[in-house]
């Protein structure tokens, strides 16, 4: 009786052990490469023949048929190119489907598969797949900054792709968004591109018509400058400390990033000789922006503003609430505020200059471009997708349809895309300035923002902020020498 | 009947046992079912917010109540991504392991907390080693094992090492396997029984709610894991469910109603595993005839 | 009955516990171990092939600096070197031992405690135990962006609940101060699960000798403390163990967090002054941000994995004093 409890035991789990490992086996498998199929004709041909003869003799008429059967050579395989993903937006999934679907049918050569990867695990995916030497073709990349992953090895060289293409514009600032081709910031090392900008982004100034004109201020005339912010923020202020109901304008809310001011004063953080030293941080422009960021603090009181901030979802920010008048955001925000709240009305506005004469209406950006992995199987066929996919037409569907931006110079400056939503116009112009800085030494940059940040929360006065700000660079450059030996 | 009355300490109702147990279990019943309250808000609120309409979601407050009672919202799931599908995969992925660990753990648990044999130690600590490195830092060789395995875009990965024991679950089945006392594995041997049917026929019985425990926990695990499918399912016909949550979640928004509808309809199943499981979980143990303890 | 054979028997195991003595060894030893590694072998066979070289491999990529897919490049001790003296590191250290220390041992004290009221003979015990353990049912992800709400300052329910009995409501997750209190809460959210093993375990404690004890007159408490705590304590001991092996990489959360816009500056990304860089997060972003560096994200592993180890066998010394198996001590037999 003992053997045969354990023998029934025993084939239950042999039998699970079955069933686990069948049903795993039939799990639906990779999809198949669709092929292209060519169909058999029969043609036929009537040929006519007269025959003429000196004596009148009866006209023969023959007739000759010509069977032409196409020949049917099998087609070859075609090869699947993959493409890794993250679009979940329903409206840009749309727009990739409907070209990739094109892609497919059109192709001769190659088919594309799309593979959808979460935003968060994007990196984890192809690198993973990049170590074990079965890499995903394609990458649209999170960052504009292919260059950078040139450097690192993660993209493939496209110097001899790009350069020999018809469909695509050379590699230069006028025909493509200027801070997409920066080497290292953009698709560039080395001067060798490694990857082509596909969707640059952007930051500006956002304001709130109806409380402008509530105050008595022309949203034609947007704030040009710093001062102008504080000015127009005099007026539309509402409330006062402890009990704010509208906030004029706030450095730190929205996109609005410490750097981005700093570059709007004329001022780089490289346009000095480092030689492997990190950027010296305690300069008297660094000194003023942050004193200027304080004022701001100072002018609402820190509590009150991060008890505002904080109130806020993602969803529904102070802007789109009218708490906000002035904000700095970024360029796929109209499209969602649309969706928020469709009859806020919103102007649109370059980010401010610095008063000094250096100023400029420089702001920041990053975006997405498509790179092709180092050890791809199909480099070609994934070029051949990536170019036929960034084509000024279908750049241009994607513009219409999506609401973002694309990399080509040529499909912006469409006067039909520009037309096709209310803050293309500021969008574009901005964009020509988006990222004034090049980044000529591969190691990184000094957190300014960190030291702002100190200072805001009342963590150090400025002097203690930069100098640690500045012991942290060092030791950060340092480290990197240490890694790179040689670069 | 005299004997009986004089038995029984005569005390004032206030201070019997019967009182204070009826006090103690009502103080109880109070304190679970204000926690309960506490504890179903949140999903309350997930509910609510599924239901909301665009315009409602994006007051500050919104408030409980969803006016209108966007029912869409639900629908939407079923239309953003093929629920059905993912639904399958998402159980193929998630019940197989669970047949797996019970296999595997009951028999490595029963090793380390029964049988005495060199190197034991060594390797429990070991065992428990494994749980404490991140699996960040070790995921990419795994993966490459897989790829070379041609495993990559199946469901292999996700289910086969469920078959080779978990050390969670080999510690926790290790630990109530040591409380069973010693005594019934030894009058089993002297009956001339094997370890392997001492297993099966004395230590498993008499584990019923911590295997159950396990199996719910593991499909929980499973059912709720998004990184596992992501990195090593590349077919959109394989995908989980987890993975169709994150549909609605993308580099620049959130679709928060959707998701919500899509989180609580994931959930459900886990609810389901975990009703069934519960059964187990109360199963008391009756131990007759050990005395001297 | 206990016979001569019993004893000899019971004996006979016991001497086979001194593994320094192979020699003179009966059969009924090496059947034993035979036995033993035979059981064993389904997670020996596992962990070779999936968990040994990987383990093996990071430990070496430890020593190096490793940007994939470039192969790794030899540095020495340069990383374990570098690690102590990294600011984010050590706020990452300071954060993950605070949120630990905060919320392991309320974690395993309010989980046993629902455990034990969900034990009593009280009506609608399923249903009570299906509640409690509900929020554990969800994903970690699903978990976060719920809790990304409620933790609103303004209108999340939680600060409104706080107002409402005229408590202070602070920022939570925009608070520096109140980051990781508020991931504690939502700690507390998830008792149920932890509640469940316990409950688990109070199943295995034997009726009789609860009644025995109701015989002799101990009353609710004593009965607790001498009974069922005593009984319970192998499972609390698991508890202990895990918690902390799990709380020390605690991950989804934080991480969910970085990529969800919340409040009006955009993410919560690592929350004010980095309050919410957890250990593994900030691994993480070693491992796969910018610079990316997966030898330093191994040497930060190992040594997570040194601490943990070191702490876990802590743990098993400690447990002789405290844990109680009906199969015999810890470590023998």
């Amino acid at each position: 009786m003992e053997k045969r409890m354990t023998r029934r035991q025993a084939l239950g789990a042999v039998g699970g052990l079955l069933a686990s490992a069948v049903l795993v086996a039939c799990a639906p498998g990779p999809t198949p490469t669709p092929q292209v199929i060519v169909k058999e004709v029969t043609k036929v041909v009537e040929v006519e023949k007269e025959k003429v003869v000196e004596k009148p003799v009866e006209k023969v008429v023959t007739q000759v048929v010509e069977k032409v059967v196409k020949e049917t050579v099998a087609p070859p395989q075609r090869t699947k190119i993959t493409y890794l993903h993250f679009h979940s937006d329903v409206v840009r999934v749309g727009a990739q489907d409907l070209l990739v679907g094109n892609y497919n049918r059109d192709s001769l050569k190659y088919v594309v598969e799309p593979v959808f990867v979460p935003f968060g695990e994007l990196t984890q995916k192809w690198e993973a797949a990049l170590a074990s030497g079965e890499p995903f073709d394609i990458l649209l990349s999170s960052g504009m900054d292919a260059g950078r992953m040139g450097m690192e090895k993660k993209a493939l060289n496209l110097d001899a792709y790009w350069d020999a293409s018809k469909k695509l514009p050379p590699a230069t600032p006028e025909n493509w968004v200027p801070y997409t081709i920066l080497e290292l910031s953009g698709v560039v090392y080395q001067g060798k591109k490694y990857g082509v900008p596909f969707q640059p982004d952007t930051r500006f100034l956002f304001l709130d018509v109806k409380a402008f004109k509530e105050v008595g201020l022309d949203p034609e005339k947007p704030p040009v400058t710093w001062d102008d912010l504080w000015t127009y923020a005099d007026k539309l202020d509402k409330g006062k400390k402890g009990a704010w109901q509208r906030i004029g304008f706030c450095p730190v809310w929205g996109q609005s990033w410490f750097w981005m001011w700093l570059w709007s004063m004329g001022w780089c953080e490289w346009d000095q000789q480092n030689e492997f030293k990190a950027s010296v941080m305690d300069r008297p422009e660094v000194r003023e922006c942050i004193q200027w960021h304080i004022a701001w603090r100072d002018r609402y009181g820190r509590d009150d503003l991060n008890a505002l901030a904080a109130g806020f979802t993602g969803l529904v920010d102070a802007f789109i609430t009218g708490m906000n008048p002035i904000l700095v955001h970024g360029s796929w925000m109209p499209a969602r505020y649309k969706v928020v709240k469709p009859a806020f009305e919103i102007a649109y506005a370059m980010f401010p200059r610095h008063p000094g004469k250096n100023g400029r209406h420089s702001s920041w950006g990053a975006g997405h471009c498509m790179v092709i992995a180092p050890n791809s199987k199909h480099p070609d066929g994934a070029w051949d997708f990536i170019e036929w996919f960034l084509s000024a037409e279908n750049m241009k569907l994607w513009c219409t349809k999506t609401g973002t931006f694309v990399g080509r110079a040529d499909v912006m400056n469409d006067p039909d895309v520009q037309k096709a939503h209310p803050h293309y116009k500021i969008a574009f112009e901005q964009l020509k300035l988006t990222n004034p800085c090049p980044t000529p030494v591969p190691y990184p940059g000094a957190d300014y923002r960190g030291a702002m940040l100190l200072v805001w929360d009342g963590k150090a006065t400025i002097d203690e902020a930069l100098k640690q700000k500045q012991e942290e660079a060092n030791q950060a450059v340092q480290d990197w020498i240490k890694t790179h030996p040689g670069q | 009947m005299l004997v009986r009355t004089a038995m029984r300490r005569r005390v004032p109702w206030w201070r019997s046992n019967k009182f204070w147990d009826r006090v103690t279990r009502t103080a109880v019943f109070l304190a679970l079912l204000a926690g309960s309250i506490t504890y179903l808000i949140p999903l309350a609120w997930m509910l609510s917010t599924a239901l909301k309409s665009d315009a409602q979601v994006y007051q500050v407050p919104s408030g409980w109540i969803p006016k209108p009672i966007v029912w869409q919202n639900f629908e939407m799931v079923f239309t953003r991504f093929p629920f059905w599908l993912f639904l399958r995969n998402s159980l193929i992925t998630s019940v197989i392991p669970v047949i797996g660990v019970l296999l595997s753990s009951t028999v490595v648990a029963y090793a380390f907390a029964r049988l005495d044999w060199p190197g034991r130690n060594l390797l429990f600590m070991i065992l428990l080693g494994t749980m404490m490195l991140p699996e960040q830092v070790t995921f990419i060789p795994v993966y490459i094992l897989w790829s070379r395995l041609k495993a990559i875009n199946t469901f292999w990965p996700l289910v086969v090492p469920s078959f080779f024991g978990g050390a969670w679950n080999i510690f926790f089945i290790r630990q109530f396997f040591r409380t069973i006392p010693q005594e019934l594995s030894d009058a089993a041997i002297m009956d001339g029984c094997s370890h392997m049917g001492i297993l099966w026929r004395i230590m498993v019985p008499l584990s019923k709610p911590a295997l159950a425990t396990i199996a719910v926990f593991t499909f929980m695990g499973h059912w709720n894991d998004l990184w596992g499918p992501v990195i090593y399912l590349n077919d959109k016909k394989m995908y989980t469910l987890q993975i169709g949550l994150a549909f609605f979640r993308s580099e620049y928004k959130v679709d928060w109603q959707p998701l919500m509808a899509c989180s609580l309809l994931v959930l459900l199943p886990s609810i389901v595993i975990f009703f069934i499981g519960q059964k187990y979980f109360v199963q008391g143990i009756q131990l007759t005839g050990i005395s001297g303890r | 009955m206990v016979v001569e054979s019993d004893l000899r028997h019971i004996g006979a195991r016991r001497a086979a516990t001194s593994t320094k003595r192979f020699l003179g060894k009966g059969p009924k030893f090496w059947r034993d171990a035979l036995t033993g590694w035979a059981m064993a072998l389904p997670w020996l066979i596992g962990f070779l092939v999936f968990t040994a070289g990987p383990m093996g491999l990071s430990f070496y990529y430890s020593f190096t600096f490793f940007n994939i897919p470039q192969p790794p490049r030899w540095m020495g001790l340069y990383n374990y070197q570098f690690l102590p003296t990294w600011v984010l590191f050590r706020k990452a250290v300071y954060n993950t031992l605070y949120y630990v220390a905060l919320s392991q041992p309320l974690a395993i004290v309010g989980s046993l405690f629902l455990a034990v009221l969900m034990n009593q003979n009280i009506p609608g015990r399923a249903a009570f135990r299906t509640i409690y353990y509900l929020p554990s049912v969800l994903s970690g992800v699903a978990t976060a962006m719920l809790w990304l709400w409620l933790l609103n300052p303004r209108s999340g329910i939680v600060n409104v609940a706080l107002r409402s009995i005229g408590l202070p409501a602070p920022n939570w997750l925009f608070d520096e101060h109140w980051a990781k209190p508020a991931l504690v809460l939502m700690r507390m959210w998830g008792l149920g699960a932890g509640a469940v093993i316990f409950l688990a375990g109070l199943q295995g404690i034997p009726e009789h000798l609860h009644e025995a004890a109701q015989i002799d007159g101990a009353g609710r408490w004593r009965r607790f403390w001498s009974i069922t705590l005593p009984m319970l304590s192998p499972t609390v001991f698991f508890q202990l163990v895990t918690g902390f092996i799990g709380a020390f990489q605690m991950f989804a959360p934080v991480y969910v967090w970085t990529q969800v816009e919340a409040g009006s500056t955009g993410t919560v990304g690592a929350g004010p002054q980095n309050s919410l860089l957890m250990y593994a997060l900030l691994l993480y972003q070693v491992a796969f941000g910018s610079g990316a560096n997966m030898g330093r994200a191994s040497a930060m592993a190992w040594m997570l994995f040194v601490f943990i180890l070191a702490l876990t066998i802590i743990q098993f010394r400690l447990a002789k004093f405290w844990v109680y198996y009906e199969a015999g001590p810890e470590g023998g037999v």
